[in-house]
C-alpha cells in the first residue's frame, strides 16, 4: 500500500522538525510548510494529501482560514493550539476539524490521533503486519500462516498498538493509558503480566523487546 | 435604641419634668395666694362691721338703761351695717342672722377678743366662718361673718384643669417638636449609614450625600474622602491583580512552545531508532530550546527583581553611548542596520547597567523593525533619550499594548527574530526605576520613535 501523505503547516522550526521525525520514523510520507498563504497556493499545485495537521498561529494566513482550502480537497484536519483559552472554546473554533491537539504534547499522542482519523476516514490498511503474523484489526484476529492465535481483547489491543508503532518503543505508562485508559485502577504491572502473555501465545520471545526502565516494542528487521 | 429616639427621649423627658413642676408650683402658688386673698377680704370686711357698728352704737345708745331699748337698738344698729353674711349674737342666743348656719356651733368663741378663722365644708359647700367678740355698753356680743367661698375653690379647681390642658398639649407640641428637629439633625446619619452599608457590600463608588454645615456634614465629607480612596486603592488592586493574570498567562504560553518542541524531540529520541543525523538534529533542537528558555528566565528574572532603590549616579552619556555601539555592532551588521550616535548632553544620572539593558532593548526592537539599510538613530538631548528608526512601523492600536509583557504584535515574525515579547515592558519597567517616562510615537511605513523622558535635568 502506498504511504499516507500528511501535511504539516507549523511555523516553529523545532516543533515542525520532531512532528516530521516521527511522521516519517512511522512510516508516513510528509511535507511541512511554515506559512500559511504558502501552503495554500501550495495546495493549488499538489492536494493529494490524506490528512493535514495544522497549527493555529501562522503567518500569511492563519490555521482556521486554511480550513476552506482543506474542505475544498478533502482533507481533514488535526488542529496544533498552543493556545491557552479553555479547551471548550478551541473545540468551538475548531468547528470543522477531526480533532486537535494541545501543545505541549507528546510523539505517540501525536500518532494515535492521527492514526485515528486516517482510520476514521478509511485511509489506513485494515490489516497490520508484525514479521509473519497478522493482525486483521476489522475483525479482531490474528493469525500466523494458517494458524490463529486466541487473544483476549486487552491482549489484542497491546498487541495492535505496538505493531502499529513498529520499532517505537513505548513507555509502560503510556500502554496502560492508551489500552486501559487514564482512568484505570491498577499499575505498569498490569502491562507487564499482558506482554508476557502475549510472547507465550505469539510464541515469539524476540518480536516484542523489553527496553529497562523504558517500555516495550516490537522489532521489526 | 437608634441616636434620635435617645436624644428625643431624654429631652422629652426634661420637657416633661419642667413643664409638671413649674404648673404644680404656679398652682399651688395661686391657690394660697386666693384663698389668703379672699381671707382677707373677709376679715377686713367684719372689721369694717364691726368698727361702724361699735360707733353707732356709741352714739345711739350711750347711757341708755333700758335692756330691751339697748338690745333692739344694738339689734338695729347692726342691722344697718349688716350684709348677707352677718351674723350677731348676744349673751342669750342669736340677734340677727342672714345666713341659714348657725356658726356658733362650728366657730364657738368663749374668750378675747380677737378674731377667729375657719374653713369648714359645709352642707357640701365651701364656707369661711370669721368671728370676733365684741363688748358693747359691757355686755358681750359676738359677731360672725359667714361668706360661701365655694366658687372660689371651683375657680381654683378650673384653673387646676386649665393648667394640666395648657401644660399637656404643650408638652405634646414640645414632644413634637423636639422629635422632629432631633430626625431633622439626625437625618444625614442615617444617609451616612447607608452609604457605608453599601460601600460595605462593594459598591465603591458610592458617596454620602450629606450637605449640612455641622460636625455630621464634616463626617460625610471625611468619609467621602475616605471612600475615594478606597475606591482608587481596590482599582489598583484589582487592575494589578489583572495585569499579574496577563502576565503569568502569557509566561505560560511563552514556555509552552519550546516545550512542546523539547518534549516531541527528547521523547522521539528515546523511543525511535533515528538516523545518526536525525538524532543529531533532534538534539540540536532540544539544545537551541534550552537556550531559548534560559534567555527568556534570565529576562524574566531581570524583570521580576529590578529593586526601586537602585544606585543611581551621574555616568557619562558618550561613553554609555560608545558602549552600547560596540556591543551591538555584531547584530547590527548582520542585519545591515547602521546605528548613529547623537549625544548632546554630558552626563546623567542612572544606573549605567540597566540603562545599558534599556537603550539596547531599544535599538534591537528598531532593528528589528527595520529593513537592511536603514538606519538607527540614538540621540540624547536635554532630559530626554531617543531612539528612532524608519522601519515598519506600529499601528495606533497596537501602541498602548506593546508596553505589557508579552504582547508580540506580529508573534509568528518574533519568533524567527527571537523576541520574547519582554524587552519593552522590561524598558518601561527600568524607566520606571529611573522616575522617567516612556513616549512612544509611530506611524506605520515611516518609522517608531521612542523617548525615554526624565523628569528633570540630572
Amino acid at each position: 500500500m502506498l504511504k499516507n501523505r500528511i501535511l504539516v503547516v507549523e511555523d516553529d522550526a523545532g516543533i515542525a522538525d520532531g512532528i516530521a521525525v516521527n511522521l516519517q520514523y512511522s512510516g508516513y510520507d510528509c511535507r511541512v510548510f511554515s506559512d500559511g498563504r504558502e501552503t495554500a497556493n501550495a495546495l493549488m499545485a499538489d492536494h493529494s494529501y490524506d490528512l493535514a495537521l495544522l497549527d493555529i498561529m501562522l503567518p500569511g494566513l492563519d490555521g482556521f482560514a486554511l480550513l476552506p482550502f482543506m474542505r475544498q480537497y478533502d482533507i481533514p484536519v488535526i488542529y496544533l493550539t498552543a493556545k491557552r483559552d479553555a479547551p471548550s472554546e478551541i473545540k468551538g473554533l475548531v468547528e470543522g476539524a477531526e480533532d486537535y491537539i494541545t501543545k505541549p504534547f507528546d510523539a505517540l499522542t501525536l500518532l494515535v490521533r492521527v492514526e485515528k482519523v486516517l482510520r476514521r476516514c478509511g485511509k489506513l490498511d485494515r490489516v497490520l503486519r508484525a514479521g509473519d503474523i497478522l493482525i486483521d484489526l476489522e475483525n479482531h484476529r490474528v493469525t500466523r500462516g494458517d494458524a490463529e492465535i486466541n487473544l483476549k481483547p486487552m491482549e489484542f489491543e497491546l498487541l495492535a498498538l505496538l505493531a502499529r508503532h513498529k520499532n517505537r518503543t513505548i513507555l509502560r505508562d503510556r500502554l496502560l493509558n492508551e489500552i486501559w485508559g487514564a482512568d484505570f485502577f491498577g499499575d505498569t504491572h498490569t502491562v507487564d503480566v499482558h506482554i508476557a502473555t502475549l510472547r507465550k501465545k505469539l510464541n515469539a520471545a524476540d518480536l516484542i523487546k523489553t527496553v529497562p526502565k523504558y517500555g516495550y516494542r516490537l522489532e521489526e528487521k | 435604641m437608634k441616636l434620635w429616639q435617645k436624644i428625643s427621649a431624654v429631652g422629652i423627658s426634661i420637657l416633661l419634668v419642667v413643664v409638671i413642676a413649674c404648673c404644680t408650683l404656679l398652682l399651688l402658688q395661686a391657690k394660697e395666694s386666693i384663698v389668703r386673698l379672699s381671707m382677707e377680704q373677709v376679715c377686713a370686711a367684719q372689721k369694717n362691721l364691726i368698727s361702724s357698728f361699735e360707733q353707732m352704737v356709741q352714739y345711739y345708745l350711750d347711757g341708755e338703761s333700758n335692756p330691751a331699748a339697748v338690745r333692739s337698738g344694738i339689734v338695729y344698729c347692726f342691722k344697718c351695717f349688716a350684709d348677707a353674711g352677718s351674723v350677731l349674737i348676744g349673751g342669750d342666743g342669736t340677734l340677727f342672722s342672714a345666713v341659714r348656719v348657725a356658726p356658733e356651733e362650728w366657730l364657738p368663741i368663749e374668750s378675747g377678743d380677737g378674731q377667729a378663722l375657719l374653713l369648714e365644708v359645709i352642707d357640701g359647700r365651701d364656707v369661711l366662718i370669721v368671728g370676733s367678740a365684741v363688748v358693747l355698753l359691757d355686755e358681750r356680743y359676738i359677731v360672725y361673718t359667714v361668706q360661701d367661698v365655694t366658687e372660689v375653690f371651683d375657680s381654683i379647681d378650673v384653673m387646676t384643669w386649665n393648667f394640666v390642658w395648657i401644660g399637656g398639649t404643650g408638652a405634646l407640641l414640645g414632644t413634637a417638636l423636639m422629635i422632629l428637629l432631633v430626625r431633622r439633625t439626625t437625618k444625614p446619619l442615617a444617609a451616612l449609614k447607608a452609604s457605608t452599608k453599601r460601600i460595605a457590600v462593594g459598591e465603591y463608588a458610592e458617596r454620602a450625600k450629606v450637605e449640612s454645615g455641622d460636625e455630621v456634614g464634616e463626617l460625610a465629607t471625611d468619609f467621602n474622602v475616605m471612600a475615594g480612596a478606597v475606591q482608587a486603592h481596590i482599582a489598583d488592586l484589582e487592575d494589578r491583580a489583572k495585569r499579574q493574570q496577563l502576565f503569568i498567562g502569557g509566561l505560560t504560553h511563552e514556555f509552552r512552545t519550546p516545550m512542546a518542541s523539547m518534549m516531541i524531540h527528547s521523547e522521539t529520541l528515546l523511543s525511535a531508532d533515528l538516523r545518526a543525523e536525525e538524532a543529531q538534529n533532534s538534539l540540536a533542537h532540544i539544545h537551541a530550546q534550552c537556550r531559548w528558555l534560559e534567555q527568556l528566565t534570565q529576562k524574566l528574572l531581570s524583570l521580576i527583581t529590578l529593586q526601586e532603590h537602585t544606585q543611581m549616579l551621574a555616568e557619562s552619556m558618550q561613553a554609555l553611548f560608545d558602549d552600547i555601539a560596540e556591543s551591538m555592532i555584531e547584530t547590527l551588521q548582520t542585519r545591515r542596520t547602521p546605528l548613529v550616535l547623537d549625544c548632546a548632553i554630558d552626563t546623567l544620572c542612572m544606573d549605567y547597567d540597566l540603562m545599558k539593558s534599556l537603550l539596547m532593548n531599544l535599538i534591537d526592537n528598531a532593528s528589528k523593525a527595520s529593513a537592511p539599510g536603514q538606519a538607527i538613530r540614538l540621540r540624547a538631548y536635554d532630559n530626554i533619550l531617543e531612539v528612532r528608526d524608519d522601519g515598519r512601523g506600529i499601528a495606533q492600536e497596537e501602541i498602548a499594548r506593546i508596553k505589557d509583557a508579552f504582547y508580540m504584535v506580529d508573534r509568528s515574525r518574533n519568533k524567527k527574530t527571537g523576541g520574547s515579547g519582554l524587552g519593552l515592558a522590561l524598558v518601561k519597567r527600568i524607566a520606571e526605576v529611573h522616575g522617567a517616562e516612556l513616549a512612544i510615537e509611530s506611524q506605520v511605513g515611516i518609522g517608531t520613535k521612542v523617548c525615554v523622558i526624565f523628569s528633570d535635568k540630572r
